[in-house]
């Protein structure tokens, strides 16, 4: 077997993704001394692991018909004139969960006037963690279910109800089997973010495994934090070959040419069900936030406090967000291509590696990827020269970034990969254009809607990143809009914190915009 | 069957990109800025270094991140580590390095131009600057007459019920530290047990807490006294209260320090750094933009802020702060970590 380049690029990305998991194994194996494994036996171990498991289920189990229902409202569904469109709801895609988590405690606890009417208590634990998990992954599923409605054609729903099909049979029959990729990947990054978060659980205060973790790696007990991480990792191993056997029983591709379908209106219950979605996806997961920061900003305003300039950092933000996300969806591409399109166990262990190593936290991808760069040193006896070089390079920061999120463009590239018709491919290929040609008039345009998604998630994933940012990128002076609003958050700046905070929104806001547009154009 | 053009488009452009990136953001081969790893915010030094450098022409690299997060790193890069100098939060994470043999001594004449009380013992690190651990309440839900006279009063389910605390908080361990030492373990673990099973409310840090007890959410809470004033809400709902019993364990000077990583120790720029540091105006900066207390005899507080002399400090050893294990243990055990 000749290795193509599809193959080689899917084993870079492979040995990527291996990287800092091979630096933590050997930081694990010299050890430090202390006895790692004593963690699994310490009471409360199994709470912990209990809890994780618990918010990523009870978070995706909320996302994932709400989220096939939001993107079905947007692609097929005919609003009434008085609702926001229901792409509204992908807006909080763009707001980092220590924010919201941060607003939210402060707005709906005893203090905040929604809380004060409500009557609650403090809005903390793990109710409220899933709650704002929820709002915030919900985004994942109503974009990349949409994109696949988008690429499904309409003609067969028309020809199943022309035989007599009733719309649940058209649903289960006909829509469902086309959207079984995208719901499971979905879901499947639903439960990596969830099980892989931590601003929103620190805020919170809902003690999960990436809570105890952190609290690991800040009290200099990087083996522990490993063993942690690694939990977490196994965790995701069942969520993802389940994930696959259900797609494996459904998958089928889509049509290339779809015809629009044609929109259908609301009845009643359905238009109640999604105002009430919307009010609470956007009022929880933007407006109540976004009321937050501009109150910080009028309260600084009001004391007459002046606020650093956001140049530097909107200008290290955009790059190395733009930067990162090419490269993430680049290397992403070749092993979606596989998975998507090949059979066998090599794509589906592919996609495994992919799914559950995306579950290791930033913190961890991070001091892998350092301690990796430190054995390569040391093996080098150079004393830190290649270390520091890697490290001022930016190639660990971008390596960072891919193995952080290559999980958002895989899932996004790989259910679009999974709609193109192979039939009609090959009935291209019969008119033997050129690869160029047929790249820019076949399978470009097939292609496109999945590969905007992917660049978008990755692009508004990196704005918001914090770990990898801090760790990695501190080498080479970067202070982008993440840094500078942590930076001034914990240290009670709270006007420079919220412009920080709006800028790095206005940017995701824009960034989402453009990509609905063009999904729509093409 | 392979596409192999649109491949090597895409990786043409992902290879130049990358190569502009490094390009542009490479290591120039001339320049050895001194590297500092700073726990402390970008927002507090940033200003105070980027005079320093106006001043003596010495060129800085500062790594911003958690104090924490850094010692961490810092112990895993060892020897091939590029920091020079790390400025921490707390001075537990000084004593933990310290611990290991991975600081320089400092020099006894920038030493002697810090009140003792606040140096490291050993001389393996400086103090730069300190905060007084208070509590902070809502005057309107807990008036002064109310608050309680001593630390081991918040125990009372009168306090605990409604107080705030922040468990993750280096302050708050090594405070939680230094009470283990002072009244012991068992007396410690009681107390604290106390105060969970009363209802306190964990909070991830000091910010919020304050603005908790400003907006009522909370009555009272255990924090850092600087925070009322950098969100200029004195008087606007909030005060910090210190305890009137003497030298009450619960008045409590924490210190931000610098240590000098080992092998760097005989650096000029790196003194220049030090001396800088606890220099007059940088003291001065402390006292008057960070509303924290100076180190240096001498030199004044902010108006705002509590004088040190008109409080009745414990006579708690610095390294008593230091080693925040135990404490953290304890913390663990009682589930609160």
């Amino acid at each position: 077997m000749t290795l193509s380049a599809p193959r080689a690029l899917a084993g870079l990305l492979l040995l990527l993704v291996l990287l800092p998991v091979g630096g933590l194994v050997a930081a694990l194996v010299q050890g430090g001394g202390g006895d790692p494994l004593s963690w699994l036996a310490a009471p409360g171990t199994g709470a912990l692991l209990g809890r994780s498991v618990a918010l990523a289920v009870v978070v995706t189990g909320l996302v994932l018909p709400a989220g096939a229902f939001l993107a079905w409202a947007e692609q097929r569904a005919r609003r009434p004139r008085w609702l926001p469109p229901a792409w509204v709801a992908l807006l909080p895609l763009a707001m980092p969960s220590y924010l919201v988590a941060s607003a939210l405690r402060e707005a709906l606890g005893p203090g905040g006037w929604p809380g004060r009417w409500l009557g609650g208590g403090v809005f903390a634990g793990f109710w409220p963690s899933a709650l704002v998990l929820a709002v915030i992954t919900l985004p994942f599923v109503q974009l990349l279910v949409g994109a696949a409605l988008a690429r499904s054609s309409a003609s067969e729903e028309e020809a199943a109800r022309l035989l007599g099909a009733g719309p649940w049979r058209r649903f289960r029959t006909v829509l469902l089997p086309g959207l079984r990729p995208a719901l499971g990947v979905s879901a499947l990054l639903s439960l990596v973010y969830v099980l892989g978060d931590f601003g929103a659980v620190a805020v919170l205060d809902c003690q999960v495994l990436t809570w105890r973790l952190y609290q690991s790696v800040q009290h200099q007990q990087l083996d522990v934090a490993t063993l942690q991480g690694f939990s977490l990792l196994l965790l995701t191993v069942p969520a993802v070959l389940l994930a696959q056997r259900g797609q494996s029983a459904f998958a089928r591709p889509g049509v290339a040419n779809p015809r629009p379908a044609v929109r259908a209106a609301l009845p009643g219950p359905a238009v109640a069900l999604l105002a009430l979605l919307l009010l609470l996806v956007v009022g929880l997961g933007v407006l109540l936030p976004v009321g937050t920061l501009v109150g910080w900003l009028v309260d600084a305003a009001r004391r007459g406090e002046g606020l650093a300039p956001l140049w530097g950092p909107a200008r290290d933000s955009l790059r190395v967000a733009g930067l990162g996300a090419l490269l993430t969806v680049g290397l992403a591409a070749a092993p979606a291509w596989i998975a998507a399109r090949g059979r066998g166990r090599g794509p589906r262990a592919m996609e495994l590696v992919v799914f559950t190593a995306s579950a290791l936290p930033g913190v961890l991808v991070a001091f892998g990827l350092l301690l990796l760069a430190l054995l390569a040193s040391r093996a080098l006896g150079d004393g830190g020269t290649l270390y520091q070089w890697l490290q001022r390079a930016g190639l660990l920061l971008l390596c960072g970034y891919a193995l952080r999120f290559v999980a958002e463009a895989f899932a996004a590239l790989r259910s679009t990969m999974g709609q193109v018709d192979a039939r009609w491919l090959e009935a291209a290929r019969l008119l033997d254009p050129s690869p160029l040609r047929l790249w820019r008039q076949v399978l470009g345009p097939a292609l496109a809607p999945g590969a905007a998604a992917a660049f978008v998630l990755v692009f508004v994933a990196i704005l918001k990143e914090l770990p990898v940012t801090l760790m990695l990128g501190s080498a080479l002076g970067l202070r982008t809009l993440s840094f500078r609003a942590f930076d001034r958050y914990r240290e009670a700046f709270l006007a420079d914190a919220a412009a920080s905070g709006l800028l790095l929104l206005l940017f995701s806001f824009l960034a989402l915009a453009l990509s609905l547009r063009w999904r729509r154009h093409v | 069957m392979s596409r192999p053009v649109p491949i090597l488009v895409l990786a043409t452009i992902l290879a130049s990109a990358l190569l502009w990136f490094v390009l542009s953001g490479g290591p120039s081969v001339d320049m050895s800025p001194v590297v500092v790893y700073s726990g402390r915010g970008e927002a507090l030094v940033g200003p105070l270094l980027a005079r320093f450098e106006a001043d003596t022409g010495i060129e800085l690299d500062i790594r911003y991140n958690d104090t924490s997060t850094l010692a961490t790193q810092l112990l895993a890069e060892g020897d091939e580590s590029p920091a020079q100098v790390f400025w921490a939060q707390d001075s537990g994470h000084l004593g933990a390095l310290a611990g290991q043999d991975r600081l320089a001594p400092i020099p006894e004449d920038i030493l002697g131009q810090v009140d003792p009380r606040w140096n490291s013992p050993d001389g393996d690190w400086l103090a730069t600057s300190g905060r007084l651990r208070v509590l902070v309440h809502n005057p309107s839900l807990l008036p002064a007459e109310q608050m309680p006279r001593a630390l081991e009063d918040l125990s009372a389910e009168r306090y605990a019920s409604r107080l705030g605390w922040a468990p993750g908080n280096g302050s708050f361990q090594a405070h939680i530290s230094a009470l283990l030492h002072e009244w012991g373990e068992e007396r410690t673990r009681a107390w604290l047990t106390a105060i969970r099973d009363g209802g306190a409310r964990s909070y991830p840090k000091n910010s919020p807490q304050v603005r908790a007890a400003a907006n009522g959410e909370i009555a009272l809470g255990w924090v850092n006294h600087y925070y009322l004033h950098k969100l200029g809400l004195e008087g606007e709902g909030a005060a910090n209260w210190s305890f009137p019993a003497p030298a009450d364990p619960g008045n409590l000077l924490m210190v931000s320090g610098v240590g000098v990583l080992a092998g760097h120790g005989e650096d000029e720029r790196v003194r220049t750094l030090l001396e800088y540091l606890v220099s007059e105006s940088a003291q001065n900066y402390f006292a008057q933009e960070t509303f924290e207390y100076p180190v240096r005899p001498g030199v004044a507080t902010h108006p705002e802020v509590q004088p040190l002399d008109e409080l009745d400090l414990p006579d708690l050893p610095q390294e008593w702060l230091v080693d925040v294990a135990p404490a953290r243990e304890l913390l663990e055990e009682l589930g609160l970590l």
